[in-house]
């Protein structure tokens, strides 16, 4: 069963914001971290700095960071098709054991408005 | 110590973002770091850095590999310093759709490792991956690092080619690009290619295909020309400056014969009746010497001297005074 941490749409403040941490089921293998940018009105979308951590410990740390990356307006293309999907997806440290004690968590940081509008995301472990 | 497979970075695909950064995890100083990256648009690409090294594009030798569609590259950095927690960025000068696959390896030359090169796409339907043959490689003992990407829709994965192991991949197409490093060590010298397939990709419409080899020992500089030619004129055999510390720059056009008879600088008249010093222009030619005595008087009477004169080694061809 895969897991599924929704971000909700928000306007979130300038610094950081964590979501989850879930819990990891046993047999999966990778992360993938989605947030819609479309912008809420015809404001510049947001500059984002977001990252998925993994705990081995029960949450108790989070010294892993699977991936971080940054979106800056506007939206990029793929292939001539304009893009207002915000993404990467990235493997865990191998196939997540039974019994384990994984978890993960997103954090999304605002660094350019004092709010900023995020349409929905998701961190998904598959 | 032999060629071996250390470990590999987990693959990561950043999708319409302007920087990503992949999994950190250690590395061990003196190994030797490969690394593939797939990008939708290069010109969008800006720079790709790593933990406390450098990495040198391998592969294509400039530019990037993309007749399939997305560009791809391979990268090394070879006697790396390790780190704690190592990892590869790439920065994009907009938001970009791009892949980094990455993996490190013990045996190899801390430097002059890298030896050849190949590459190849195609755009259009194909799922089987080839980069075509290197040259003849240097060293028997080598390790082949392929790196190939699909262009297609939905989400596949890689398979490794003939020998060769996928070490990190990443076949989610439905999101962005997509990519897969593999490698293969070998134990004798030859032409290699790159080979690979993909399964699973919905449309398939492009491929791209690298392969760089790299060796167990530093390969020999080889007889590379530094700076710029010089023609050394005839017969001015001067000092020569060497532009690198190990390599004599070609020399071209020396003439060692004997300096010939030749002449240096223009005659040089010397005013009526007033033959001063004379300085030789060079060392070891005199010039020519000609007096005009068209008005030339004898000192005692002031008669004009009609003809006379020196030329050439003090002979007097005819002369006289008329009283």
């Amino acid at each position: 069963m895969a897991l599924n941490i929704t971000i909700p749409a928000a306007s979130l403040a300038v610094g950081a914001h964590t979501f989850g941490p879930g819990a990891i089921p046993a047999g999966l293998s990778h992360a993938m971290l989605t947030l819609d940018t479309t912008p809420y009105d015809a404001l510049p979308g947001p500059t984002l700095d977001f990252k998925a951590e993994l705990s081995q410990d029960s949450g108790v740390s989070f010294p892993i960071t699977l991936a971080t990356a940054k979106y800056v307006p506007p939206n990029g293309s793929l292939h001539g098709v304009q893009q207002h999907t915000t993404s990467f997806v990235v493997d865990l440290p191998g196939v997540s054991p039974a019994g384990n004690t994984w978890r993960i968590r997103a954090t999304i940081i605002v660094s350019n408005q004092s709010y900023d509008p995020v349409n929905t995301g998701s961190l998904a472990v598959t | 110590m032999a060629i071996a497979h250390v470990a590999a970075w987990t693959a990561a695909q950043f999708n319409n973002v302007s920087t990503g950064t992949n999994t950190a995890r250690a590395s061990t100083t003196n190994n030797f770091m490969a690394v593939g990256v797939t990008i939708n648009n290069n010109a969008l690409f800006s720079s790709i850095a790593t933990t406390s090294n450098t990495l040198t594009q391998r592969a294509p030798a400039s530019g990037w590999q993309n007749t399939g569609g997305d560009s791809i590259r391979i990268y090394a950095a070879e006697g790396i310093t390790g780190a704690a927690s190592h990892t590869v960025t790439v920065n994009t000068s907009s938001n970009a759709f791009f892949v980094v696959c990455a993996s490190e390896y013990s045996g190899l030359a801390t430097s002059g490792a890298f030896d050849q090169i190949a590459g190849a796409g195609v755009s259009g339907a194909g799922t089987s991956f080839d980069s075509g043959a290197t040259p003849t490689t240097t060293r028997a003992n080598e390790l082949l690092v392929g790196y190939g990407d699909q262009d297609a829709g939905g989400n596949g994965s890689f398979v490794a080619g003939a020998s060769f192991n996928v070490r990190s991949s990443i076949g989610t197409a439905a999101s962005g690009s997509t990519g897969a490093l593999e490698d293969r060590i070998v134990s004798a010298t030859g032409a290699y290619n790159g080979l690979m397939s993909s399964s699973g990709f919905t449309g398939p419409t492009g491929w791209d295909m690298l392969i760089a080899t790299f060796a167990d020992v530093a390969l020999a500089a080889s007889n590379t020309e530094f700076g710029s030619r010089t023609n050394i004129p005839n017969p001015h055999v001067g000092p020569m400056t060497l532009r690198q510390g190990w390599r004599q720059p070609p020399i071209y056009a020396v003439n060692l014969a004997p300096i010939t008879d030749t002449n240096f600088g223009p005659p040089t008249r010397v005013p009526n009746n007033r033959v001063g010093p004379v300085v030789l222009r060079q060392f070891y030619r005199r010039p020519s010497l000609s007096f005009d005595t068209t008005n030339a008087r004898s000192a005692a009477t002031g008669t004009p001297v009609l003809c006379g004169g020196i030329l050439n080694s003090a002979i007097v061809r005819s002369g006289g005074i008329v009283a």
